[in-house]
């Protein structure tokens, strides 16, 4: 873009996560030290990990974030609803909850995944699907006469929430937005990924302010199983620290979920309605390497590079999982990105309290970085002892940045399938 | 003034057949290609039709690191390469400027792959819904080989497994249900008048000829239950319509800086002008009926283009034919267009192939670009009984030989997520034209 493309501020940051609900809540929750981290019971006790962090609000409340009569429950998946309450309380928090009144120069990106959206109705259109000819040719023995029976047990409304755009398009009526409207999808970088794509979006003058981030519930069965195959899932759940990023030791991360969402304006516009300016977006990249590739480090490291454009880090926020591999390829990516700077820049990650909410876990680490960069939380680091080949970005007992005005954070998502993001802001007074 | 974009590749796998120019050849004949469902038996159903691609498209095996195996793969992966062959894209072109956008919805494995699972534990004699539920199937689930096969199959890898194949840096995979092939180009075009890209596939997929998805559908009454003339169901625009049906299929673009077209020698097919989103902010089930969203996308990408409306020609409809849609959809050409609405020839290229979701704006975009270079709009199956709330000069019967500068493609999608695009027929840059940048 060219030098006249309108500068991007964040003027909200809206939160539902295992450690509260709204801005404050989440900063006092990360400096609790306060662990989420639970063991799971019933149905999901029996696939994946048997532990993870979930959102403490009761359905009775959704009316303190949402409008319930506009938005029907009966639309929306858990992870649709963990966005429409971080949207509330990003509202409230920019100073612009909805009105009633519609705003076309405004928009909504959210990140999220396509995940069935409730498995005992997935189940029994899994039994439907055994009446495709190759399928009876494999002796599948389903009872016909139960056809319509099943196709009665799945509303209509079953249907829509399984729609992956819904996540966005509940943010749009919530917040009255007429602008641009999208979810993206297909990796755990998408929540960054809608992030730097809102930032485009102001900048090519699409719109003066987008809602962006992440939202994700992974505590369904078929996520659940199909992570632990995919090798993502801790082995040590019964320990106090069972994730332990860039630690020896470490087996894996555990699931968490929630939403996380910032709300993006044109600097001028922000400044016209008297909004708190937070911090300005300084940088975005979005890189993709096939997993194993011989180049995976030299694009990820691409990728931190290109959004901190020669600027010097105060805050990271890497994604540190706490898996074997994917911590060390992140490491070796940041010491080839930021060398002797590395080690002079503060550590953020949230994933050790909150467990790992997949596309909303990179917008999370940049809300949880961005807090700690105004000084408004602190994140102590675990007393893990370092992995040697991921030792720069390990920090037994947390490493502090510089804070206030001018500090610049650089968070990042690298995703086990090869869709990477990175997005650096500098905080504002 | 922003550096123009160059249309170089276009592909297409629908109902009408393989490939770009099979597809064309039967929308010009104006003859709809719905037919009863072969897939699996329909009765069951409300609604027994759709538009089905006839036989599976030639395709490798493998792309990068996924077997292709399943409909939505190999669907995108044959409109990604014909675009891609056609583009001819080179080492001239680095990776690091090469991006993939790709729009996809469900991926017509993943249930069958529940199902083999629900199998290995529902012993005979014992098969009720009950005996499916969550237990059974969770340690079904748990059997890695399903697992596995699952993630393989999953259709959010899609724009990875064409970044790979087109050794692409950015993949990126977008939803606006029915406007996603139209948002992927959208976004594509942003990428590349930002700088972080030269060279753009775009790619729109759907296969959701599934009894789950159709169920789905039918339970929202929106496909058309006109099961024993399956040929006459999708009518847009049309009194007597009833309903959308179902279609499946890909289509692909390929989108470049106009100076990386030319500086390659690339034959430029036509120009993408502009876009435009714009959300309803209304209701999850249907449009605005007074189509300020729809109007809203299409004003923006007019404006977007630097276009007069009285610049475009035709309009690529998204037309749907349920009642809803259609007379929302005139609403709002008559409020962008005004009195130029009535000079608009408009065709509705579901009446033919059917809905394909996320693939349809996709299919919009190619058809475009093919009534600029032949300069002939297709004709709308099924157009026979004007409505009222519907007066567009709907080009029915047979296809219409005119004079195209400027096409709008229309896409919107449950939810109210609206795109539209504006192609403009290609001009060679006037020699000693001023410097243009990005």
């Amino acid at each position: 873009m060219s030098d006249s493309s309108p500068r991007v501020v964040i003027t909200g940051v809206g939160v539902a996560s295992p450690l509260g609900v709204g801005r404050q809540a989440f900063a006092e929750g990360l400096t609790s030290g306060r662990n989420a981290i639970q063991d799971l019971d019933g149905r999901l006790s029996l696939v994946g990990p048997g532990a993870g962090a979930l959102v403490d609000v009761s359905r009775r409340d959704y009316r303190n974030y949402f409008d319930t009569r506009l938005l029907r429950l009966s639309t929306m998946t858990r992870q649709t609803t963990l966005g429409c309450i971080a949207c509330g309380t990003l509202l409230e928090d920019a100073g612009c909850p909805p009105n009633g009144e519609v705003y076309p120069d405004r928009g909504a990106y959210l990140g999220s995944f396509i995940v069935p959206p409730d498995f005992a109705k997935q189940a029994r259109f899994a039994a439907l699907m055994s009446h495709r000819p190759e399928n009876q040719e494999r002796g599948y023995v389903i009872d016909d006469s139960r056809l319509e029976e099943a196709l009665k047990v799945a509303s209509a409304f079953d249907f829509l929430r399984a729609l992956p755009n819904m996540p966005s398009a509940h943010l749009s009526i919530q917040a009255g937005y007429q602008g641009p409207a999208c979810t993206y999808l297909g990796s755990d970088s998408s929540g960054l990924q809608s992030v730097g794509m809102a930032v485009g979006a102001i900048r090519s003058g699409l719109a003066v302010a987008m809602i962006a981030g992440g939202a994700f519930c992974p505590f369904q069965e078929v996520h659940l199983a199909w992570q632990q195959v995919r090798g993502l899932w801790a082995q040590r759940a019964a320990e106090s620290s069972p994730i332990r990023p860039y630690g020896l030791g470490r087996s894996g991360t555990l699931p968490g979920e929630g939403g996380a969402l910032f709300l993006l304006e044109e600097r001028e516009h922000a400044l016209s309605r008297g909004a708190t300016i937070l911090a300005e977006v300084t940088g975005f990249s979005q890189r993709f390497a096939a997993p194993g590739s011989d180049d995976e480090v030299a694009v990820r490291a691409d990728a931190l590079s290109m959004a901190i454009d020669q600027e010097r880090p105060d805050w990271l926020a890497p994604s540190g999982l706490g898996h074997p591999d994917l911590d060390e390829l992140e490491a070796r990516a940041y010491e080839d990105a930021l060398g002797s700077e590395l080690s002079s820049a503060g550590l953020v990650n949230a994933v050790p309290q909150l467990g790992f909410s997949g596309p909303a876990a990179g917008p999370m680490q940049l809300a949880a970085a961005l807090l700690v960069a105004r000084g408004e939380a602190r994140i102590a680091g675990l007393d893990v002892e370092a992995d040697p080949d991921c030792a720069s970005l390990a920090a037994a007992g947390g490493r502090d940045g510089r804070t206030g005005a001018g500090s610049v954070v650089l968070a990042s998502s690298f995703s086990m399938d090869g869709v990477h993001a990175a997005v650096a802001l500098r905080v504002e007074a | 003034m922003t550096e123009r974009i160059a249309i170089t590749g276009i592909g297409m796998v629908t109902a009408a057949g393989h490939g770009v120019e099979a597809c064309w050849e039967t929308l010009q004949k104006g003859h709809s290609c719905v037919s009863r469902v072969s897939y699996w038996n329909p009765d069951g159903m409300a609604c027994h039709i759709a538009g089905e691609v006839p036989g599976p498209p030639k395709v490798p095996n493998r792309v990068g690191r996924y077997d292709v195996a399943g409909r939505p793969l190999s669907f995108a992966v044959y409109a990604a390469l014909e675009a891609l062959d056609q583009a001819a894209i080179g080492a001239e072109v680095a990776p690091l400027r090469r991006a993939v956008v790709a729009s996809g919805g469900f991926d017509d494995q993943m249930l069958p792959m529940m199902a083999r699972g629900a199998d290995r534990v529902v012993p005979e004699g014992e098969n009720s819904f009950e005996a499916l539920e969550a237990d059974a199937l969770a340690r079904a689930m748990s059997a890695p080989e399903t697992l596995v096969e699952m993630a393989r199959y999953s259709q959010v890898e899609i724009a990875q497994a064409l970044a790979e194949h087109f050794e692409a840096r950015q993949a990126i995979t977008v939803s606006t249900a029915c406007a996603g092939g139209s948002t992927a180009i959208g976004d594509a075009i942003g990428m590349i008048r930002r700088g972080e890209a030269d060279v753009v596939l775009c790619l729109g997929v759907d296969s959701l000829i599934t009894y789950e998805m159709m169920g789905g559908f039918c339970n929202l009454t929106a496909l058309s239950t006109r099961n024993d003339e399956p040929e006459r169901a999708s009518r847009p625009f049309d009194k007597d319509r009833d309903g959308f049906v179902m279609g499946e299929g890909a289509a692909a673009i390929v989108l470049e800086r106009e100076s990386v077209a030319v500086g390659r020698g690339a034959r430029i097919l036509a120009e993408m002008a502009g876009f435009g989103y714009s959300a309803d902010a209304y209701r999850l089930t249907a449009p605005h009926p007074e189509g300020t969203g729809m109007a809203l996308a299409m004003q923006r990408a007019i404006d977007d283009a630097g276009m007069r409306p009285d610049e475009i020609d035709y309009v690529n409809a998204h037309g749907t034919s349920t009642a809803a849609n259609d007379s929302a959809e005139t609403t709002a050409l008559k409020l962008v267009f005004a009195e130029h609405a009535g000079r608009l020839a408009v065709s509705g290229t579901k009446s033919m192939i059917g809905h394909l979701i996320h693939g349809a704006g996709a299919v919009g975009a190619a058809v475009a670009v093919k009534t600029l270079l032949e300069q002939q709009v297709h004709p709308t199956a099924n157009y026979e009984t004007p409505d009222p709330a519907c007066d567009l000069d709907v080009v029915g019967g047979e296809p219409r030989s005119m004079a195209v500068g400027g096409v709008i493609v229309n896409a919107f999608g449950f939810g109210g997520q609206n795109a539209s695009l504006v192609f403009r027929k290609y001009q060679q840059p006037e020699h000693g034209a001023e410097q243009i940048s990005h």
